[in-house]
């Protein structure tokens, strides 16, 4: 996928699969009643849009033999990083209701600007420290939002 | 009851006070805070502000009520401008040229747009409401499904519109976007829809964790790929010698002093409408 063209036809056949899985779903949509629309209508409607448009899509790249562009996708550490950033949004994300708002966020950012800015690990620990503490009087003292507090501030 | 000057006097007279204006200044201070947060908008902004309105007089209170939400409304624009996060459905097209002019260090003159069209736009449909409240309110009840069907359409138009050449592109995305919209309970007949038999998608994907995600994210990983902090290529030194100097970006006066009535209109319709329309 180093051009346009060929990125173009591998975008249309994953939207074309795209469209074949939300079919399959679309079809699995119990009814109980009979209806006038059914539930299943607008989802049957959508999936085979997404699966033209796919299919179009990857048809009119394969056709093109015009000036094709080069992507510049990231490279290997690029790569790594992304995959380091998302990793620990997702652990933010699934240790929010164990570890509470102010303690998850805690983490998050120390390790975020340690990794990401190669910042001093006191610096990360003190940034880390105020957001954490910040986000729990803010979102769970100020605003009232139900965050979970974790059991370091609950007591 | 007709209208009556008097009355509209007597609401000038009230709403001047300077206690009243003492808590519109709060109000929309407070709500200017809360709508910059992604995710909460006006609505639940008031809803969690409600309390500290309790304690007021109640015209004060109604009055702190609407600047918490006028301050919610143009709250949502100042991430979308500076870090590429709406934090509004109607804050979108403004994440779409107001963060291309921040990267350009033009973040100055994009807030201050925001904010001189923030009040004329909602200065506008006050004076509107005032004036026009018993035809609107008639309007309101002519307008029905097919109504709505149609406002529909056009909104989706609007967003295929943009996409300009790549019209199978901008379809696909729509339908995507649609397919999102479609998981949970059918209104009409209850029908899980594209839960796959979980009940965390029974209530269906929340729109701000969809625009979070799509421009959010997508930034922060551009971002830390490239190892650049956006903040840092935002010029927030011209900030202070940008601000009001609006007239300075090409065309700005038009479309800020355009009217923006559509009525029914979601605000998202509403600012893809004009945005287009400026094209």
């Amino acid at each position: 996928m180093k051009t346009l063209r060929s990125a173009d036809m591998a975008t249309g056949l994953l939207l074309a699969i795209l469209g074949l899985l939300a079919l399959w779903a679309s079809s699995s949509i119990v009814t109980t009643m009979e209806h006038r629309l059914s539930p299943r209508a607008l989802p049957y409607a959508v999936s085979f849009l997404i699966l033209f448009c796919g299919l179009g899509i990857a048809l009119k790249a394969w056709r093109f033999r015009g000036l094709d562009p080069e992507i510049k996708w990231p490279d290997r550490v690029g790569i790594h990083i992304i995959i380091v950033s998302l990793a620990t949004i997702g652990f933010y994300n699934a240790f929010m209701n164990l570890l509470g708002l102010p303690l998850a966020t805690f983490f998050y950012i120390t390790f975020s600007i340690w990794y990401l800015n190669r910042a001093k690990w006191l610096t990360a620990l003190v940034t880390g420290l105020i957001c954490g503490i910040s986000s729990y009087y803010v979102f769970i003292r100020l605003l009232g939002l139900s965050f979970p507090e974790g059991f370091f501030f609950k007591g | 009851m007709g209208f009556s000057w008097d009355y509209l006097f007597q609401g000038f007279v009230t709403a001047l006070s300077f206690q009243n204006l003492f808590w519109a200044l709060v109000g929309s201070l407070i709500g200017t805070l809360v709508g910059v947060l992604p995710g909460i908008g006006p609505a639940s902004g008031i809803a969690i502000l409600l309390p500290m309105t309790t304690v007021l007089p109640p015209t004060s209170a109604i009055i702190m009520m609407a600047a918490i939400y006028y301050g919610a409304m143009y709250g949502g624009s100042t991430t979308a401008i500076v870090v590429n996060i709406p934090g509004e459905a109607s804050s979108v097209c403004t994440a779409m040229d107001g963060y291309e002019m921040a990267k350009q260090g033009k973040a100055g003159p994009a807030l201050a747009m925001s904010a001189i069209s923030s009040f004329f736009a909602g200065t506008l449909s006050l004076v509107g409401l005032t004036f026009f409240a018993p035809l609107l309110a008639d309007f309101a009840l002519v307008f029905g499904p097919p109504e709505y069907f149609a406002l529909m359409f056009m909104g989706l138009s609007l967003i295929i519109s943009l996409s300009g050449r790549a019209l199978l592109k901008g379809i696909a995305s729509m339908a995507i976007g649609l397919m999102a919209s479609l998981i949970g309970q059918d209104p009409l007949t209850g029908a899980a829809r594209l839960t796959f038999g979980t009940s965390i998608l029974t209530a269906g994907v929340d729109f701000i964790s969809v625009i979070v995600g799509l421009f959010a994210i997508s930034e922060v990983m551009i971002n830390v790929e490239q190892r650049i902090s956006t903040i840092s290529r935002i010029q927030y030194r011209q900030l202070d010698a940008d601000l009001g100097r609006y007239q300075a970006v090409p065309g700005a006066n038009d479309p800020l002093h355009r009217g923006r009535f559509l009525p029914g209109a979601p605000p998202g319709v509403r600012s893809f409408g004009h945005y287009l329309r400026g094209l």
